[in-house]
């Protein structure tokens, strides 16, 4: 038994589709509670006009947001499991698929020449996170393809450990909502990474935009008063949907925690706009397969 | 209160000067999509002195690559199309506004204050989407009429549009010297100082150590 290049490269493709066109449900009552909260007509209208966005891109089977981002993936490999041929290929071959199939726009490009592939992928696209978890007989693929309106926006900044680090990662985060306004395309998920290196931070930041379900607490007391406490001051900044005036700039701040240095430690900060493409499934050893993130899809 | 306005391409300066803030417009017509490097090779061409391909003026220029497929017939047709993030452009797009005298741009987020004062001089305005909703817009969208540039990548290549009433957009910069994000700045500035007094922040005090740019003290001995 075991999990076969051609299985990974049919669920990833599968994954791309469903994260192109079909928002995560849990992301849809995220934003039904927005638009119930607000009570402005300006605040109201934002919100109708992206569900009923989700619902067109729905029926019409096409992409939700025209920005179809770059292609990331998080794999977790369960030690128990075995991987037949090479899982990198299939990645690569399922964005290529899924890039005129579904279609995605043609995002990748070379940054120097700026030669566009045409494949949405080349120079280490996609880029894989890989991790193990150890006793499991199964192969977890979290597929994202990210737009670079609320990308760009991430922000990293360093403080010494003299200094009150819960404090800062306030202001850091609200000084970067003060700065991005409506550009991330509001409501946003928040992710925060606190310590950690100047990659790991960034990195637990942004996957912490994905955590399952949207607004749910970090389990560390400490962290979890700061999600709360950022939430609050950020949504009280009367920003809303897009930026022009609500309740909802937020739909969650997920904030992650990791040891880092005595001396200092770097805070960041990433948003992901409310067009979340993200889809998970797991593939066991013997060939099923789980569609985790969009499981009223089914997939095959 | 604000009002609703439906225009048909070519617009003139006074359909554009009656304009305020926060009104809706739908647009009819060829809009022109255009992005970073759509915005580079344009400006360069009008440096100069050659002329475009495209009509800009006649239009309007939509900060947006779409998705695009090729249809059964080997056209070209919308799959989605929404607008990206228009701060990119307050430059370029300043100097192509002043250059071709163009009368809308549409986009999202907001244009920096040096779009503010070309708008207000030249006549023209700058209309907000909403962020994303991409399917929505493509119902909008009657054709592909034409594109340019595909050398760029499908993304920045300049796609000729006819749109059908293309809305609700918002008045984001009116040509009265307004600015919607400019004016939200400044009462979000106001909530801004309280939550720092909330949260026990001094807002001049910097927390970061990095980034910042310390600048050399005297001269050199
Ligand atoms: S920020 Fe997100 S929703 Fe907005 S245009 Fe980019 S990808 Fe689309």
């Amino acid at each position: 038994m075991s999990i076969k290049q051609s299985l990974i490269e049919s669920v990833v493709f599968e994954l791309y589709k469903q994260a192109s066109i079909e928002i995560p449900p849990d992301v849809m009552r995220a934003l039904q509670k927005g638009y119930d909260l607000e009570d402005s007509l300006v605040a109201k209208g934002q919100f109708e006009a992206i569900m009923e966005n989700i619902n067109i891109a729905h029926t019409k089977q096409v992409g939700m947001c025209q920005d179809t981002g770059v292609p990331i993936i998080y794999a977790d490999l369960g030690l128990k499991a075995q991987v037949e041929g090479d899982p990198y290929e299939a990645f690569t071959e399922a964005i290529k698929k899924a890039t005129t199939a579904v279609p995605m726009r043609q995002n990748v490009i070379n940054p120097l020449t700026k030669k566009n592939s045409g494949t949405n992928t080349g120079w280490g696209i996609p880029y894989v996170h890989w991790d193990t978890l150890p006793d499991k007989d199964y192969l977890d693929i979290l597929a994202v393809t990210k737009g670079f309106g609320s990308e760009m926006r991430g922000s990293q900044c360093w403080v010494l450990s003299s200094e009150d680090v819960g404090r800062a990662t306030v202001k850091a985060v609200l000084d970067v909502v003060a700065d991005s306004m409506g550009e991330p395309c509001p409501p946003v998920i928040i992710g925060v990474g606190i310590g950690g290196f100047a990659d790991s931070s960034m990195s637990i930041a942004k996957k912490a935009l994905f955590r399952d379900p949207i607004g749910s607490r970090n389990p560390d007391p400490d962290v979890a008063a700061l999600e709360e406490e950022i939430e609050t001051a950020v949504n009280g900044l009367n920003l809303g949907p897009m930026g022009f005036g609500g309740k909802t700039y937020t739909l969650g701040v997920h904030a992650e925690l990791s040891g880092s240095h005595t001396a200092v430690m770097p805070v960041s900060v990433i948003f992901q706009c409310w067009a979340c493409r993200y889809a998970k499934a797991r593939i066991h050893n013997d060939g099923r397969v789980e569609y985790i993130t969009h499981p009223h899809l089914g997939g095959k | 209160m604000s009002k609703s306005y439906h225009f048909t391409f070519p617009l003139n300066e006074e359909q554009i000067r009656e304009l305020q803030l926060g009104d809706l417009v739908y647009l009819t017509g060829n809009i022109y999509t255009m992005r970073d490097m759509g915005h580079r090779r344009a400006v360069d061409m009008l440096n100069e002195g050659k002329e475009l391909p495209f009509d800009l003026a006649s239009g309007a220029i939509w900060h947006c690559g779409p998705i695009v497929r090729k249809d059964a017939n080997d056209k070209w047709e919308t799959v989605s199309a929404g607008s990206t993030t228009s701060s990119r452009f307050t430059y370029l797009g300043s100097d192509l506004i002043k250059k071709v005298k163009l009368r809308a741009t549409i986009g999202k987020g907001q244009m920096l204050q040096t779009a503010v004062d070309t708008m207000q001089e030249v006549g023209s305005v700058f209309l907000n989407t909403t962020g994303g909703t991409a399917a929505l817009y493509a119902q909008q969208i009657e054709e592909i009429v034409d594109v340019h540039w595909t050398d760029l990548g499908l993304p920045e290549a300049i796609w000729v549009m006819r749109v059908k009433d293309l809305g609700p957009l918002v008045v984001g910069i009116d040509s009265h010297g307004r600015s919607l994000f400019n004016d939200k700045k400044i009462e979000m500035d106001q909530l801004l100082a309280q939550t720092y007094k909330d949260a026990k922040i001094d807002p001049t005090y910097n927390l970061a150590y990095l980034p910042k740019r310390v600048p050399a003290s005297g001269t050199k001995k």
